[in-house]
């Protein structure tokens, strides 16, 4: 009996540590986007009415649309480059056995666990000498070093889930290999493939300090352009910044969410 | 025409026309990775090495700017920026601390998290979905922004600090970011989204009926947890220590932004002598040594891993 009365506090326990953790995730988010509709001048939430002034602000000034334009070209390039090579890499894992199966995949998810300002400072000293520094490339490749492991691991674990007998019966019925990907495979895989490419996006759209090392007045990319204004909470303009962020991410998450199934990511079997 | 033949020959044909597909297979394998391998020698590898070159560059003097000189003198092979590093007590320091906030974020991430992950294990299936959806949107919304937040909400002149000074309950506003207790709750945000992922895919790969066996033979639910579910999902817990410590000890927003100078770690100086001081030698002599010490205590953190499971066993 005194077991189960523990276990009942000690669940009381788990929910409350566990409401805290959630409101720590969401309060900062919430507040920004309120924060961002408030007609005052300092930073307040909105209380008698909402106002689209800060978006005005922001949408008006060539500086911040600058800014935005650049984080969506090199999110779109970043999506070019580490997806076709994130699918093959896939591909390969999935479709062939090869010894060094368990050390390529360690060392495609790599670069996930360098800390930022290495790859910002070693991308920005090799794009120097290489001569990409100041693209929009530069970026690109660099939010690639993180986007390609992401691409992998979301396209492996979908392509394992294809019944490889689909793809025997079109093999067996005259397709080549090629042909069995295109015309079986892909279709199969589409709603995963998808995702990863929305993945690699949102992992380009947020990523900062990579870019805080690469960028250059002409690629400054919006997380860099909030950068220097955060510490001083001025004006509302960096929650509207922000809150363009967020919606785009929500935007694109609420899409992913609804092509799969968000518990497949703990539930294997 | 081929089967006719391996008909005729027997299994050695077949065996040899076996080696011949894996032989395909590899090539056609290693045709597939090869732009994943180009990729990352290009823009992974000779970045690292282009870093250790520059470390070892000898400091071009001046503010850089203006002055068309480059931020470290290429051409020359000097180690000062690692003795200057390993013989200023600032340094030392920096790396002492920022060493003890990657334990500390490791611990503090893991516990938070197993326990969020516990609750995902055991919800129905409308809130696991809800709450996995509110444990991976940190990852998926910018680092920045969820500071910004922070301050908004905490700041000395955020909105909470506001409440409270309106109502009379507090006459001076209360210090609540800018300390090591705000830069560790920063990180938890942002590394816990993997660490709940990790931990709550362990728990769901438990078999349930393992869990039944032991309530049917009169264990307590306290019970199974302790000598069931926890030691099944340790190695879940471990991946998330690792975790948590490989990311808290490369810490850069959340010290910067939540903390103060007694709080900085070896990213933010990295920042700081590359982009302020312009001293790109120095900042690479920094950013390589933050990446030793992260190897070495990983390898230190596997090795004593093993060393515990194996005890564990036997």
């Amino acid at each position: 009996v005194i077991g189960v009365m523990l276990a009942r506090v000690g669940w009381g326990g788990l929910i409350a540590l566990n409401t805290l953790t959630v409101a720590l995730l969401l309060i900062p988010l919430v507040t920004s986007l309120a924060v961002s509709l408030s007609p005052s001048e300092f930073i307040a939430l909105p209380t008698d009415s909402i106002s689209l002034r800060w978006y005005e602000q922001f949408f008006g000034d060539y500086r911040w649309i600058s800014a935005l334009m650049n984080t969506l070209v090199v999110a779109g390039l970043t999506v070019a480059i580490s997806f076709p090579v994130g699918l093959l890499a896939a591909v390969a894992f999935t479709r062939y056995h090869f010894k060094w199966r368990a050390a390529a995949s360690t060392a495609i998810i790599f670069p996930l666990f360098v800390p930022s300002v290495v790859l910002g400072l070693g991308s920005l000293t090799f794009h120097r000498t290489i001569g990409i520094w100041g693209t929009p490339v530069s970026l690109a490749v660099a939010h690639s070093l993180w986007a390609i492991p992401l691409v992998f691991i979301v396209l492996k674990s979908t392509l394992a889930g294809v019944d490889r007998s689909v793809e025997e019966a079109a093999a067996g019925l005259g397709a080549n290999p090629l042909r069995v990907f295109w015309e079986v495979t892909l279709p199969l895989v589409a709603a995963g493939v998808f995702v990863g490419v929305l993945f690699a996006f949102i992992i380009s759209v947020n990523e900062f300090i990579m870019s805080l090392f690469l960028s250059t007045p002409r690629t400054r990319t919006l997380p860099v352009a909030i950068w220097p204004q955060i510490r001083y909470l001025l004006t509302p303009i960096v929650a509207a910044a922000s809150s363009v962020i967020i919606v785009i991410t929500l935007v694109i998450l609420a899409i992913a969410a609804k092509l799969v199934n968000i518990r497949r990511l703990v539930e294997f079997r | 025409v081929g089967a006719g033949v391996a008909v005729e020959r027997g299994v050695p044909l077949r065996a040899r026309a076996g080696s011949l597909v894996a032989r395909a297979g590899r090539h056609r394998a290693l045709l597939l990775f090869s732009p994943v391998i180009l990729f990352s020698l290009t823009f992974f590898l000779f970045p690292v090495l282009s870093l250790f070159r520059v470390s070892l560059a000898s400091n071009p003097g001046g503010t850089g700017y203006g002055e068309g000189r480059a931020f470290y003198v290429p051409g020359t092979w000097t180690v000062d920026n690692y003795l200057r590093f390993f013989g200023d007590d600032y340094f030392r320091q920096l790396a002492i601390f920022t060493v003890e906030l990657g334990i500390l974020t490791a611990l503090a991430t893991t516990v938070v998290s197993y326990a969020l992950a516990y609750q995902i294990y055991r919800a129905r299936p409308l809130m696991k979905s809800v709450l996995l959806m509110v444990a991976i949107l940190p990852k998926f919304t910018n680092v920045l922004v969820l500071m910004y937040g922070f301050l908004v909400v905490f700041g000395a002149n955020g909105l909470l600090n506001r409440l409270l000074l309106a109502t009379g309950i507090v006459r001076e506003p209360v210090q609540m970011v800018y300390n090591l207790f705000s830069v560790v709750l920063g990180e938890i945000v942002l590394i816990l989204p993997y660490c709940v992922l990790v931990i709550a895919a362990v728990l769901h790969a438990i078999d349930p009926a393992l869990d039944d066996a032991a309530r049917g033979l009169g264990a307590g639910p306290l019970r199974v947890f302790w000598e069931v579910t926890l030691p099944l999902s340790l190695p879940g817990v471990w991946v998330s220590v690792l975790l948590g410590f490989i990311w808290g000890v490369g810490a850069f927003v959340a010290p910067y932004l939540l903390g103060k100078a007694e709080l900085y770690t070896l990213a933010v100086e990295v920042d700081r002598q590359t982009n302020w001081r312009l001293n790109w030698a120095m900042g690479a002599a920094i950013a390589f040594i933050l990446m030793g010490i992260i190897l070495v205590l990983v390898f230190a953190f596997i090795r004593f891993q093993r060393d515990a499971s194996t005890e564990a066993r036997a």
